[in-house]
C-alpha cells in the first residue's frame, strides 16, 4: 500500500516536472523564434540598403522587439531556475507567495492555450515557513490542472494567498463555464490529500470548485 | 513575384509579421494572420496554396485549424510550425494531413525550401 502511494507519487512528480519543461521549452522557443526573425528581418533590411518599404519607425520595433523577447526569456529563466532549486533540498524556508508567482508564471501558457485566464491576489506579509514548496507546487498545479481540464473558454481561475489563524491559505478559484466533457485531471484526490497530509497540511472543497489547501505556520529552520 | 499566396498563421504576432515580411522581401506573396479564426477566414477568402501553420494556438487548436483547412481548401498544402520537438505526435493526430514539418526558430532559407516544395505541390495536384 505505501509503496503504490509512492510510486504514485513519483508519477506525478515526475509528469508535473516534465510539463513545467515541455512548456517552458515551447515559450522559449517561441521567444528565441521571435528575436531569430526580427534580426533577421535587421540583416535583410541592412542587404537591400535604401530599397526596403519599411520606414525607420517599423525598423526600431523590431529592435525594440528583440530586446523584449530576451528580457522575457531571461524572466522565465530566472522562475525555471529557481522551481528546479525547490527540489535541492525535501524542506526549506521559502516565502508561498513567491513560490505561487513562480508557478503561476511557469504554467500561465498552460491556461492561455486554453483561453483561460490565471489570475492573482497574493496576500501581504504572509510569513516565511518551513516545509517542501515542491509538494505545494505539486499540490497547487494537481488543482490547477482540475480546473484548467473542467472549464470552459474565456473562463478565469483565481490563485490566491492570504494568512489565515495559524496557517497560509492558498485558494484556487474557478470562475466561468465548465466544459462540455471534462477530462480527468493528473492526480487523484486521493493523492492530493495524502501529499497534504505528509506535510501537515489539509484541503478543503466548496461546491463551486474551489479548492482551499491550509499549511500550518511552522517556524523557518533558520529562526 | 512567386505564383501562390503564403499564409502564415502564428500567436506569436511579432515572429508571424517579422517571417512574413521577410518572405515578401523574397519576393513571396505572403501574408500573416495571428489566430485560428483569422486563419480560417483567410482561407475562404484567399484560398492560399500554402500555410505555414503554428499548431499550438490558443482557442482552437492548430490541429483543428488544419482538419478545418483540409475540409475548406483541400488543395492548400500545410507546412505545420511548432515548438514541439518531435514531429510524431503530430503524425499520430493528423496522419498525412500536412505536407511538411519546421520547428521553430525556423531557419529562413529551410524554409523558403520546404515553402518552394509545398508550392510545387501545390501546382502539381
Amino acid at each position: 500500500m505505501e509503496q503504490n502511494r509512492e510510486k504514485d507519487l513519483r508519477v506525478a512528480q515526475t509528469t508535473f516536472v516534465g510539463r513545467i519543461i515541455a512548456s517552458f521549452t515551447h515559450e522559449l522557443r517561441n521567444y528565441l523564434a521571435i528575436i531569430g526573425e526580427s534580426a533577421g528581418l535587421q540583416q535583410d533590411m541592412i542587404s537591400l540598403g535604401g530599397k526596403s518599404k519599411l520606414d525607420a519607425s517599423e525598423y526600431l520595433k523590431f529592435l525594440k522587439d528583440i530586446e523584449a523577447e530576451v528580457r522575457r526569456a531571461l524572466k522565465l529563466i530566472t522562475y525555471l531556475n529557481r522551481y528546479a532549486h525547490r527540489m535541492d533540498f525535501e524542506t526549506s524556508d521559502f516565502s508561498v507567495n513567491e513560490a505561487m508567482e513562480e508557478l503561476a508564471a511557469l504554467v500561465s501558457r498552460l491556461a492561455y492555450l486554453k483561453k483561460i485566464s490565471l489570475e492573482r491576489e497574493f496576500g501581504p506579509d504572509i510569513p516565511i515557513i518551513h516545509t517542501s514548496p515542491a509538494l505545494i507546487q505539486l499540490v497547487v498545479y494537481c488543482l490547477f490542472d482540475q480546473m484548467l481540464k473542467s472549464m470552459s473558454r474565456n473562463s478565469t481561475i483565481t490563485l490566491k494567498t492570504e494568512a489565515v489563524s495559524g496557517a497560509v491559505a492558498i485558494s484556487l478559484t474557478p470562475r466561468g463555464t465548465p466544459a462540455e466533457a471534462a477530462e480527468e485531471g493528473m492526480c487523484s484526490g486521493t493523492e492530493l490529500e495524502q501529499v497534504l497530509q505528509s506535510i501537515g497540511g489539509t484541503m478543503t472543497r466548496q461546491s463551486d470548485g474551489a479548492a482551499t489547501v491550509q499549511l500550518p505556520f511552522t517556524k523557518p529552520a533558520g529562526g | 513575384m512567386k505564383q501562390g499566396k503564403v499564409l502564415i498563421v502564428d500567436d506569436e504576432k511579432e515572429f508571424a509579421a517579422a517571417l512574413a515580411e521577410r518572405l515578401r522581401i523574397r519576393s513571396y506573396d505572403a501574408l500573416a494572420v495571428f489566430d485560428a479564426e483569422e486563419a480560417i477566414q483567410a482561407v475562404l477568402r484567399d484560398a492560399p496554396a500554402v500555410m505555414v501553420l503554428d499548431v499550438r494556438m490558443p482557442g482552437i487548436s492548430g490541429v483543428d485549424v488544419l482538419r478545418a483547412v483540409k475540409q475548406i481548401a483541400p488543395r492548400t498544402v500545410v507546412i505545420i510550425l511548432s515548438g514541439h520537438g518531435s514531429v510524431d505526435s503530430f503524425r499520430k493526430d493528423l496522419g498525412n494531413a500536412f505536407f511538411d514539418f519546421a520547428l521553430k526558430p525556423v531557419d529562413i532559407d529551410d524554409l523558403r525550401q520546404k515553402i518552394d516544395k509545398a508550392l510545387q505541390a501545390y501546382e502539381a495536384a
